[in-house]
């Protein structure tokens, strides 16, 4: 990690964008472009393939349902609330994809200008860019995660403004870090760790060897920690006072389903992971970033007072793991990733280390299977080039409710995010926030044409057995029914 | 300087001082040696160190250009003589007729009499008079002046400016359209209320809180554009040492002053310390004719001879932009700068200046140095009013100048060009924050006001009941200063731009409205927050609860991180914690600004003294602000 300390050494300069090298505006818009291109050729093949992820179909159903009922305020509620309003623009799979693919395209520009102050060529920099750039678990990110890959491209930039707040104590920048780190709060829970992670490096960080002792600087390492911390914490309790405002539980929305804290907060179905799970799943994740692995090796002997900044986002995952976060494997993935290039030694020494082990990664990330069951079904379908049944089948009910008469699809919206997300529109949906749910429910023949099913949802216990009276199984798949009004061809 | 006074002469002069036992060789050495590196007289030079009183100096100077001494105290000018010469002649040539008969004119001289100063003298007086010169000291000719010209004075200081353009000053609180805007407001809104309630409290409620998202707003982008550029220093150390000593301008230091004894030696402490040729300082010491307690205490300081009093005259109103207006008629200085009595401006702050003027151009008029406290830690109103001032100074003017916006000055530490101060008008008196005013005036007038990075330390408000009487001036001051700019919006816009109009009625008006809605909003917050009420669900639709909620959490939380930044950067650590008490700290203001809203009706050029030399932390050298161990 860059230019961490301990309470007796002063850190070396941090590797940092090279400022001396000035590029315009117009310059870094190209550069961000180009590199967004291979992310969002890749989010269109997906798109053709009929891929949808869980978050972004959860984010969009509650989006279009919001819109539908013209209650924009569940969509400005809705957390996280950055991923929402974008949604909320264009209510499709493709504008959440575009999002992610250009916010990754900028955080690999930054990558770039970071590893421009490393003293290696041109060649080492892009194989250790590329380390991170080209391996499926960024690619899944960005694509399918536009949160999370945000998040990550906040973290980058705060990062470098933390390390520079701390070299100089230039308020400017310690503003610029905290307030993206308060702003990654509105894109992602994980901010919340993020933050912790910059405090817990604060003493490393700000402590300056020729100002005295760590005592005498107490007071000022005290202030900088609050200054970087403030605006995420300020963002944590603004938004819960909102949650307890508008629905009387200050953390409804670290229940949502989407939320990394949706296990913890729901532990009696879902318990707590056990240590050594724990510690597994993290070790595993570590065994498949050799270039991690190498910054470490090269910390270790260049600069030992830094070791324990390279290790503290690693033991921050392991613990927030331990309590319940889904911090999910790309994600854990890429944030190691993304710590050890922007920590990268600025020593010569050993830095030949460091491109066997890119090229090693590269490899370990094609060549080991993927944990997650949600990355293995994309890179299937990207490899495959050819959309699962059952995506086939939700695009063609789909379209084909898309078109219905308003509030004539009886449905529990909240347990068919893939459905809606498809449609692209929540109008023809009859749902519980609709006044004459009850009344539909009870005779829906008189209220509705087609009625959706899922297991386990409000109306299969309902409807489970057998259509209701006047209507008809139009279609059925893995764990769900289309039911339609029989007089309807 | 005349030709013989910069050769020959300077060696008669010490000679002669020291021949008369006035001074010792060893102290017109001390003083050669200076007058080698600032090329000043060596007469100024000598008072400046106190070696020697201007009456002892002029006497010889008397004898030497070969003049008889005249004490003006004995020997009256005539008054009516005086008057027929311009005062401001008199004060920029340094004479004064004292008595005429029809052949001969006697002429009381500061300078060494010139044939420019007698032929001027004779195209007034008459081309055949036989001019008759005597030597005085500038003090005479100043106090004569002010006795002679006492009415005119006054006038000018209180009625300059509206007789300049009476649109200018705020001698007229309120336009007539402007009342009538109000009465019409006024009566909109009671008229409202009685038929059409909900829908009145709600659209109020609506402009309350878009003002307040606006205000909210313009200070974040005006304080981020401040905080990036911290360290673009206005004026820099390497500038500052590249200044000769002897290419310094005369500097004029106004500090009006009021029933001020108790600090008026600490005052004298703080002008020593400052770092410019003493010669080429004038500090004029601007004190009210009825404040005899402290100008014994002046007296009895036994200040440098370059320190000047300047009696004002009794007048109403009695307010410090008055007494400044007296101190720039006598002001000789190319710059100008008001300090307060009590402050303590870095020593290098002028030189600052000088170079920030240089650096400006000729339409720089002004240039602000940031003010902070040198009691910072006394009480909990200090620390909040050193956060605010840390805050504003640092952030929001450094912002207004990134972002060429107008820029209302601070109290004191304004740095002026004299000549372009007089030809603006100077302040004005009726204004009760006269130099905010004066900053929107400079700016609609095309001139430009700049930020150095230079600090004065001020004594902060230790008392509850000073700090509301202070605040209550200032926000009073802010709605004057509003009236007087908003008088003709369009011809404001046609003048400075949309741009800066904005800017100002986002700054000087936006500051007392939102402090005047800040305790009813916080009284309906806490009612509810208390009760739960369902009483005020009508007047926030969604809308209005989603811009209220953005107002109360980021909003606020916003500007407490923005003080929590500048006490940062002020090294202030201890008192990081103390800006989350910000919204404790805006209710004082409230409460200050309805006050300030009753005298602006009852009292508008009531100037609410604020008490100086209270805190307890006087004795302290400057800059010893860091927190107890």
């Amino acid at each position: 990690m860059a230019s961490a300390t301990n309470w007796r050494t002063r850190p070396e300069a941090p590797p940092r964008p090279r400022e001396d090298v000035s590029i315009s505006p117009s310059a870094q818009l190209l550069a961000l472009l180009a590199l967004s291109l291979p992310y969002l050729l890749l989010g269109w093949l997906t798109q053709t393939s009929l891929f949808l992820g869980d978050s972004y179909a959860h984010l969009l159903a509650r989006t279009l349902v919001a819109l539908g009922d013209g209650r924009l305020e569940n969509v400005v509620l809705g957390y996280p609330l950055i991923p929402s309003l974008l949604a909320a623009l264009r209510p499709a799979p493709s504008t959440l994809m575009i999002g992610a693919a250009l916010t990754a395209g900028a955080t690999l520009w930054l990558l770039w200008r970071t590893l421009a102050a490393a003293p290696m060529n041109v060649i080492a920099r892009l194989v250790l860019l590329f380390a991170f750039a080209v391996v499926p678990t960024t690619t899944f990110l960005a694509t399918q995660s536009f949160g999370e890959m945000l998040a990550l491209f906040l973290f980058v930039i705060a990062w470098n403004n933390y390390v520079a707040f701390a070299r100089t104590n230039t308020t400017w920048k310690g503003f610029v870090a905290g307030l993206l780190i308060g702003l990654a709060f509105f894109v992602n829970l994980y901010a919340l760790v993020y933050g912790l992670i910059l405090i817990l490096f604060a003493p490393f960080y700000l402590y300056d060897r020729r100002a005295g002792s760590f005592r005498q600087q107490r007071a000022r390492i005290l202030t900088g920690t609050v200054v970087i911390a403030f605006p995420a914490l300020a963002s944590f309790l603004a938004w819960t006072y909102l949650s307890w405002l508008f629905t009387g539980d200050p953390f409804s929305y670290v229940r949502d389903v989407i939320s990394p804290l949706s296990a913890f907060a729901d532990s009696a179905s879902a318990p707590l992971l056990g240590w050594s799970a724990v510690l597994n799943a993290s070790l595993s994740d570590v065994l498949r970033l050799p270039l991690y692995l190498a910054v470490g090796i090269v910390t270790i002997v260049c600069a030992p007072h830094r070791f324990l900044t390279l290790l503290m986002p690693l033991l921050v995952i392991v613990v927030t793991r331990a309590l319940g976060w889904a911090y999910t494997e790309p994600f854990a993935l890429a944030t190691l990733t993304v710590v050890a290039l922007v920590g990268l030694p600025l020593h010569k020494r050993l830095a030949w280390l460091l491109i066997p082990a890119a090229l090693l990664q590269i490899a370990f990330a094609y060549g080991l299977a993927d944990r997650s069951t949600e990355q293995t079904d994309w890179r299937n379908v990207l490899f495959t080039d050819a959309p699962t049944l059952q995506a086939q089948t939700e695009a063609q009910i789909a379209a084909r409710l898309a078109v219905a008469p308003p509030h004539s699809v009886l449905i529990d919206s909240s347990a068919n995010d893939r459905l809606i997300a498809r449609m692209g529109t929540a109008l023809p949906l009859m749902d519980a926030d609709n006044a004459a749910y009850e009344l539909a429910t009870s005779a829906p023949a008189q209220y509705v044409d087609f009625i959706v099913i899922i297991d386990g949802d409000q109306l299969a216990q309902r409807f489970d057995l057998a259509p209701p009276q006047g209507f008809i199984l139009d279609t059925s798949w893995s764990g769900g029914r289309l039911y339609r009004r029989a007089d309807l061809s | 300087m005349s030709a013989d006074e910069a050769t020959a002469p300077k060696q008669r002069l010490g000679e002669r001082l020291i021949a008369q036992g006035y001074i010792t060789q060893s102290d017109l050495d001390r003083a050669l040696e200076l007058q080698a590196r600032t090329k000043e007289r060596l007469g100024s030079i000598l008072m400046s160190l106190n070696l020697i009183k201007r009456y002892q100096l002029y006497q010889v100077l008397a004898e030497l250009w070969g003049y008889p001494f005249i004490n003006l105290l004995e020997a009256k000018a005539d008054p009516e003589l005086v008057r027929r010469f311009h005062a401001e002649i008199l004060v920029r040539e340094r004479f004064l007729p004292v008595r005429l008969d029809a052949t001969s004119v006697e002429i009381a001289s500061a300078e060494q009499p010139s044939d420019d100063l007698t032929a001027l003298i004779r195209a007034t007086l008459g081309a055949e008079l036989d001019v008759r010169y005597f030597v005085t000291t500038e003090w005479d000719i100043d106090r004569t002046l002010s006795e002679v010209f006492r009415e005119e004075l006054v006038s000018r200081a209180t009625f300059g400016l509206y007789y300049r353009n009476p649109r200018e000053s705020a001698f007229t609180v309120m336009t007539r359209w402007q009342f009538f805007a109000l009465i019409g407001a006024l009566a909109l809104l009671l008229f409202g209320l009685f038929f059409a309630t909900v829908p009145t409290l709600v659209t109020l409620n609506l402009l309350i809180n878009v003002g307040f998202s606006i205000s909210i707003l313009f200070k974040f982008v005006t304080a981020m554009a401040g905080a990036y550029s911290e360290n673009v220093e206005a004026v820099t150390a390497a500038e500052v040492a590249a200044l000769k000593d002897d290419e310094l301008p005369l500097y004029t230091i106004l500090v009006p002053v009021y029933r001020e004894a108790n600090i008026v030696s600490l005052l004298m402490q703080n002008m020593r310390d400052i770092d410019y040729p003493a010669g080429r300082l004038e500090i004029l010491l601007l004190m009210e004719e009825d404040d005899h307690e402290t100008l014994d205490a002046a007296r009895a300081s036994h200040p440098p001879e370059t320190v000047t009093f300047v009696i004002i005259p009794d007048g109403l109103p009695r307010t410090k932009p008055r007494a400044c207006n007296v101190g720039l008629f006598f002001a000789k200085g190319e710059y100008l700068v008001i300090f307060d009595a009590e402050d303590r401006p870095e020593p290098d702050q002028l030189k600052k200046a000088v170079v920030a003027f240089n650096k400006g151009g000729e339409k720089m008029i002004c240039v602000q140095a940031a003010l902070n406290y040198f009691n910072v830690y006394e009480n909990w109103l200090t620390r909040m009013f050193t956060l605010e001032y840390s805050y504003w100074f640092d952030y929001i003017l450094t912002g207004l100048q990134r972002l060429n916006l107008p820029i209302p000055l601070g109290g004191t530490s304004n740095h002026f060009r004299t000549d372009a101060l007089r030809r603006l008008g100077g302040w004005d008196p009726f204004n009760v924050t006269e130099d905010a005013d004066l900053g929107i005036r400079a700016s609609a007038e095309g001139y430009t006001v700049g930020v150095i990075n230079s600090t004065t330390y001020e004594e902060a408000n230790n008392h509850r009941g000073n700090w509301v009487r202070q605040r209550s001036r200032w926000i009073k001051g802010y709605m004057q200063t509003v009236l007087v700019h908003l008088r003709n919006p369009i011809g404001m816009v046609r003048s400075i731009g949309i741009k800066n109009t904005l800017g100002f009625i986002m700054l000087i008006a936006g500051t007392p409205i939102t402090f005047l809605c800040t305790l009813p909003l916080w009284g309906l917050y806490l009612v509810w927050l208390i009760t739960r009420t369902h009483l005020f669900d009508p007047l926030f639709p969604p809308a209005i609860l989603y811009l209220g909620l953005f107002n109360l959490l980021i909003g606020n939380s916003v500007m407490i991180y923005l003080n929590m930044l500048a006490v940062f950067k002020r090294r202030y650590y201890g008192l990081i914690g103390y800006a989350v008490l910000n919204p404790v700290y805006w209710l004082l203001h409230s409460v200050a600004s309805y006050k300030a809203l009753w005298q602006l009706f009852t009292k508008p050029f009531f100037w609410e003294k604020t008490l100086h030399g209270i805190s307890n932390q006087l004795a302290h050298p400057p800059g010893s602000t860091a927190p107890p161990a």
